[in-house]
């Protein structure tokens, strides 16, 4: 009887060591996570996004939005409507996504909960109306003279920046003067 | 009164409303009253009835064939009542509600269209940290 008790006391004490709860509240303000590679709320960073939508696109859950005023593209995510799935992330073509370790994203009532993120915008050189964002021009021209032959960079170049300044609009009212109507490949 | 609500605050009783969804958020809810995260320690715990709760814990969009009962178990809930919104389709319609003009037959839009949220928390399902800080952040709303 003596002796059981005592194995009963040296194993509580020795199980004292080993608990399992672990202190959550109390580390509320320190980055807390046990699990490497955690998903949590995506955030943008304002020096790289071109603003090419590639993560509108590919969100499952309609999360992003796109909002164009007076030259400016805000990318907004709806952090209540996202679902971490990390794949807009895993689209940008520049990897100005990312996801955080935040997650203790929860807030009060009204909802809205966003990462916003501005990129300016350029006029289109017929009509003057916002179209393309000088950081995305310059990263298409670098991609695509980089895989180009060299023989034909210059003439590449200078093709796109005829065409790429000008929004789909603009392009199809000078199909004539560009000569790129379709009638020419018949 | 004073007295009442600081013993309110002490032990805040949480139910757990289902109102369709893919049982995510119900599977990770549980696991805070499991001993690795353990909210019992301070006073918060699950209950069977509504009549009980003080904090009611949505999840799911609320389905065209839940909102009834989801209406139902609001009014059972007795004042002062707080109301958590756990995970997106509660507070969204998520992937359920793609827009909000999004016309889903099968759903009677997020919770926040059926009664007053209090609390939002966000995630696919949240992490069961996310509903601990969810309900600490209503339980200061008692």
């Amino acid at each position: 009887m003596r002796r059981g008790l005592g194995r009963i006391i040296k194993e509580s004490i020795s199980n004292l060591g080993r608990c399992q709860t672990i202190t959550y509240p109390s580390s509320i303000g320190r980055t807390y996570s046990h699990i490497e590679g955690l998903r949590g709320k995506p955030e943008f960073d304002n020096t790289l996004c071109t603003g090419c939508r590639a993560c509108v696109k590919r969100c499952s859950d309609n999360a992003i939005g796109v909002n164009e005023t007076n030259g400016t593209r805000t990318l907004s995510i709806d952090v209540t409507r996202c679902m971490y799935c990390g794949r807009c992330a895993e689209v940008c073509p520049v990897q100005a996504l990312t996801m955080t370790e935040q997650f203790e994203l929860s807030y009060d009532a009204p909802r809205g909960s966003f990462t916003t993120n501005d990129v300016a915008l350029e006029p289109c050189a017929g009509c003057g109306s916002s179209y393309i964002s000088t950081r995305f021009y310059n990263e298409v021209q670098r991609r695509v003279l980089e895989n180009v032959d060299a023989s034909v960079k210059g003439v590449v170049a200078k093709d796109i920046e005829k065409y790429m300044r000008l929004c789909p609009q603009c392009k199809r009212r000078r199909v004539y003067e560009l000569n790129t109507h379709t009638r020419k490949y018949y | 009164m004073a007295l009442k609500n600081r013993i309110r605050k002490l032990s805040p009783w949480v139910y757990v409303l289902h109102t369709g969804g893919c049982n995510g958020c119900d599977i990770e809810i549980p696991c805070i009253f499991t001993p690795r995260y353990d909210v019992e320690r301070f006073g918060i715990k699950l209950v069977a009835t509504p009549r009980f709760a003080d904090v009611l814990l949505v999840t799911g969009p609320v389905c065209s064939h839940a909102l009834p009962f989801a209406k139902r178990i609001y009014s059972q809930v007795p004042d002062p009542k707080v109301v958590v919104s756990v995970g997106s389709c509660a507070s969204t319609g998520g992937v359920y509600k793609i827009d909000a003009d999004f016309d889903n037959y099968a759903v009677a839009g997020p919770s926040d269209q059926v009664f007053p949220i209090d609390v939002f928390v966000p995630g696919c399902p949240p992490k069961p940290e996310a509903i601990i800080q969810g309900i600490l952040l209503a339980v200061s709303k008692l």
